[in-house]
């Protein structure tokens, strides 16, 4: 499983990426500003006209040039497209759900057309963020429940396929860190939508139908690891699968503590540190928000804590005496 | 952490993250088994057992058979427990103290620790500690200072720490880079900050400092990426800059016009830093190879 970062020692660094997207999203922020103070409102047409020669002129640079030094603009582009058409668009009465809609085609085709790594994570960015406003918009929220797991079997995939990717050569070879990056964060930001208290009015008695996924998709990933390290059994005991099912179930109705873990978990298996990081961060910051919102005594959190820690701790002594030996 | 983890890594990862996460969860347990009856609770029993618990981590730490690593880390529990300590101390005795002074107390009372165990995330911890400290006693003592000379000092605070970790880096000694690139995070955002709060408001000499303090640790920012081949510094510090000329632009006049040319220059400048670091890249490894 090697990481295809390395391949690509040409590549402009991390920083540089940064700018570009930090510079595209602030001038695009002053553009809007342009928009409002101008009043550039009075005819959607131009809007709309405007919007798409926005985003035909970012898609454009790219394929003509294809240079992180055009990025700045082509995302600035990019942005303002977008921006523009969606005004545009409901100043012809077009269905909220219709014009995310439109924005996924967009983004889609965008992403069919460039090669561009930043614009590309984006688009897909863009196309994760319509597809929460869609249900959103249609106070769908429970959608999100079934959504986020599926986010979690995606990243699995992408983490695991990295030789798949490679292979295929052209295009998705090439965009693979940005389809790992874009995974990794649209899954994340999903757990945010249901690990932030009220963020979503989804009852919490529904979360577990997320978890049930995620915890799944953990089992399934401990599952590959075993057979990794001992080839010559088809199978893990089904001791060890009903332990950490055991140790995740406290987590049933809190599915972003659980997601976090499966990030910091393919992360760490990868070798994709800032996915690691990232899953690490959200982590304590779940796990610090679920206890911080039981319903429960003070009394009750306490015993539930030390229960959880003694656990923890009790497993760790386990696995010390038990790996110990060997290792000296 | 290019290479996949062997059976060992994972081994070892798995355990740090059992003993974290036991830790973690029994401490936070505690503080709040003794916030539901605290009330109840004797002064004494208080006292002894956050002093017991803080102890017991304390010697725990000191345990040769254990990992380094998990030695740093009961270390930094124990340094959280020190704050916890003094927060009981203070609600039993009402020392009237404000929040500043036990966020002082715990930084001073954690300092030949940290400076023991030279351990990066608990220098982190002191850092946050020493930044909270300031910001507090900005808040609730020195109620004159401006913002201004509360982030020309945060500033300082953070680039002081940034220079002596890259002399001892420069001495030899093992300083990650996540925690340098951190700490210059945080200076960059308050001089940032700070300079920008000066544009829109009102200009004391404080904030003239400021711009004083911070174009000087911007020049030798760039001349410690340039001479040492850091992307980063080379990165951080023009991003810094292009906000500030922002929001320069925009003091000046905020009509549509401005907005435009604010959104053009944004571009503009984030173009030309990026062609400049892609030719310096291109220079740099020409150079090595």
């Amino acid at each position: 499983m090697n990481n295809p970062d390395n391949h690509s020692s040409a590549q402009p660094s991390l920083p540089i990426k940064i700018i570009s997207i930090i510079g595209g999203i602030l001038s695009s922020c002053a553009f809007v500003g342009f928009l409002f103070i101008a009043g550039i409102y009075d005819s959607a047409l131009a809007q709309l006209i405007f919007g798409i020669g926005f985003i035909a002129g970012a898609i454009w640079l790219d394929k003509q040039y294809n240079t992180i030094l055009l990025d700045t603009i082509s995302i600035s582009l990019f942005l303002i497209g977008g921006i523009l058409i969606g005004i545009g668009l409901s100043e012809f009465g077009v269905s909220e759900t219709l014009t995310y809609l439109i924005f996924i085609a967009i983004a889609a085709l965008s992403l069919y057309l460039t090669q561009n790594q930043v614009l590309a994570l984006v688009a897909m960015l863009s196309i994760h963020a319509s597809i929460i406003a869609i249900f959103f918009s249609n106070n769908q929220y429970e959608v999100l429940l079934i959504y986020t797991p599926l986010l979690a079997v995606t990243c699995y995939l992408v983490y695991t396929h990295s030789s798949w990717f490679v292979q295929q050569g052209g295009k998705l070879a090439q965009l693979y860190p940005v389809i790992r990056t874009a995974s990794t964060l649209s899954f994340l930001s999903a757990l945010y939508l249901l690990g932030i208290r009220m963020s979503t009015p989804i009852s919490p008695q529904l979360f577990w139908i997320a978890s049930v996924g995620i915890i799944g998709t953990i089992l399934y990933q401990v599952n590959g690891l075993y057979k990794q390290f001992n080839p010559e059994e088809t199978s893990p005991p089904i001791v060890l699968l009903l332990l950490i099912t055991l140790l995740l179930l406290p987590t049933l109705f809190a599915p972003a503590i659980s997601g976090a873990i499966l990030i910091v978990l393919l992360g760490f298996q990868f070798g994709y540190k800032t996915g690691f990081v990232l899953g690490i961060l959200s982590g304590i910051y779940f796990i610090s928000q679920y206890y911080y919102d039981l319903s429960f005594t003070l009394l009750t959190k306490s015993i539930l804590l030390l229960i959880s820690g003694a656990l923890f701790l009790v497993l760790y002594f386990f696995l010390h005496k038990k790996l110990s030996p060997n290792e000296n | 952490m290019n290479q996949p983890p062997s059976l060992q890594d994972w081994s070892r990862f798995v355990r740090i993250l059992l003993l974290t996460l036991g830790i973690g969860f029994t401490v936070a347990g505690i503080i709040f088994f003794f916030a539901y009856n605290w009330d109840a609770l004797p002064k004494l029993a208080k006292l002894s057992i956050t002093g017991g618990l803080l102890i017991a981590t304390t010697l725990l730490s000191l345990r040769p058979q254990f990992d380094p690593l998990i030695r740093n880390i009961l270390l930094t529990a124990s340094a959280a427990l020190v704050g916890v300590l003094f927060a009981v101390y203070g609600q039993i005795y009402q020392t009237g103290a404000n929040a500043y002074d036990f966020f002082l107390a715990w930084t001073v009372f954690i300092s030949i620790w940290v400076l023991a165990a030279n351990f990066p995330p608990l220098w982190v911890l002191y850092l946050l500690l020493i930044n909270t400290t300031i910001l507090l006693y900005a808040d609730q003592v020195a109620n004159h200072w401006s913002d201004k000379l509360v982030f020309t000092i945060l500033f300082l605070v953070n680039l002081v720490a940034l220079i002596v970790s890259k002399v001892l880096l420069k001495a030899g000694k093992t300083i990650p880079t996540w925690f340098t690139n951190l700490v210059a995070l945080a200076a960059i955002s308050f001089s940032t900050i700070g300079i920008t709060t000066g544009i829109f408001g009102n200009q004391d000499p404080s904030f003239w400092l400021l711009l004083l303090l911070a174009a000087l640790a911007y020049a030798a920012g760039i001349w410690y990426g340039l001479h040492q081949h850091s992307i980063f510094y080379l990165s951080i510090i023009p991003v810094s800059l292009i906000i500030i000329g922002s929001a320069w632009f925009l003091n000046i006049s905020n009509d549509a016009g401005s907005f435009l040319f604010i959104s053009l220059f944004i571009i503009g400048s984030a173009t030309l830093t990026i062609k400049y670091l892609l030719d310096l890249q291109k220079k740099w490894a020409h150079e090595q190879s």
